[in-house]
């Protein structure tokens, strides 16, 4: 609304894109925050639902934990090109083709995140 | 029992990524493993165990599966061994460094090391080349030679972008391409002429 004004107070990194890749013309730059952005999130949105699993995998005792957490270990071993292709119609059919979200949201589910960050918050002792 | 519920709740979010993302599309693919369809037609019609026959029956199919077989045997044990050397050796400040080493690759994406390995066996301009050309050694053609290819991209996961195409000299087109072998036969089954 403001265009990321007044002095820079509300560019955010979605904004400053636009205003760097298509008022200056400087493609590259634009195209290197679109990384970043990709990336933030992908790393932000990931750790967070992998470590609250990762958590009560750790740390709490409920029927069906070890099993889910079996089913979270497997997905370690399939390959991903298995899911590839059901993963495009998914998300052509949700319409999320060629958007951010259709290249985050399948890269947040990370059983491998979730298993590493539990064994690791096994090794942090517990207090009292 | 409210604590209970909180530990479903945490598991909640994983799982429904993961069931969306990763169960489901595992029986779809299986389902789909059964139909033949091209991506663009709305019929998917039931072709029950055709298309496994249709592999079965193909040279590129049993080639892959050689190829396969050769990089496990070679390259499982070899990471075995370093995995339980790691695991066996006095824990000093070395051995934690080099497990980090160990694990690097597994952290590290799969476009960098295939930019960096191609450099490094690149024929011309390669390290490796400037190494033996320093020992008076010939220049080896390491991802050109159909013989010496895969143990030269066993040493990662075979990630390189320049594939390693079959010899163009011997003039074995459909070597080289075994996708457009499979369609180039999927086609034929399905035009006019194969079902009149």
């Amino acid at each position: 609304m403001t265009k990321g004004g007044p002095a820079g107070a509300t560019d955010m990194i979605a904004n400053m894109l636009y205003s760097v890749g298509f008022t200056l013309f400087d493609i590259g730059q634009g195209s290197a925050l679109a990384v970043i952005l990709f990336v933030f999130l992908i790393a932000l949105a990931g750790i967070a639902v992998a470590t609250m699993a990762a958590y009560a995998f750790a740390r709490d005792r409920f029927p069906g934990g070890n099993l889910a957490f079996a089913a979270v270990v497997a997905t370690l071993m399939i390959p991903s090109h298995i899911t590839r292709i059901p993963n495009y119609l998914t998300l052509a059919k949700a319409g999320l083709l060629d958007s951010y979200a259709g290249l985050i949201l399948p890269a947040i589910s990370s059983g491998f995140a979730a298993v590493f960050l539990r064994q690791s918050i096994r090794d942090i002792p517990r207090a009292g | 029992m409210l604590r209970k519920l909180t530990s479903y709740l945490f598991i909640l979010p994983l799982m429904a990524f993961l069931a969306v993302f990763t169960y489901v599309p595992i029986l779809q693919s299986v389902n789909l493993s059964f139909r033949g369809w091209d991506f663009m037609s709305p019929m998917k019609s039931w072709a029950g165990l055709e298309n496994d026959q249709l592999l079965l029956s193909t040279r590129d199919f049993w080639n892959a599966v050689k190829v396969t077989t050769i990089f496990a045997v070679i390259s499982v044990p070899l990471r075995l061994a370093l995995a339980i050397a790691s695991y066996l050796v006095r824990e000093t400040i070395v051995s934690r460094v080099m497990r980090g080493a160990l694990f690097l690759p597994s952290v590290t994406s799969t476009v960098s090391i295939a930019v960096v390995f191609s450099r490094v066996f690149s024929t011309d301009y390669g390290m490796i080349h400037a190494g033996l050309a320093w020992l008076g050694i010939e220049r080896v053609q390491w991802m050109q030679n159909p013989q010496l290819a895969l143990y030269v991209l066993g040493r990662r996961r075979a990630a390189v972008p320049r594939l390693p195409a079959g010899d163009p000299a011997a003039g074995d087109a459909h070597h080289l391409l075994p996708a457009v072998g499979l369609c180039h036969r999927r086609l034929s089954r399905f035009s006019p002429s194969s079902t009149s």
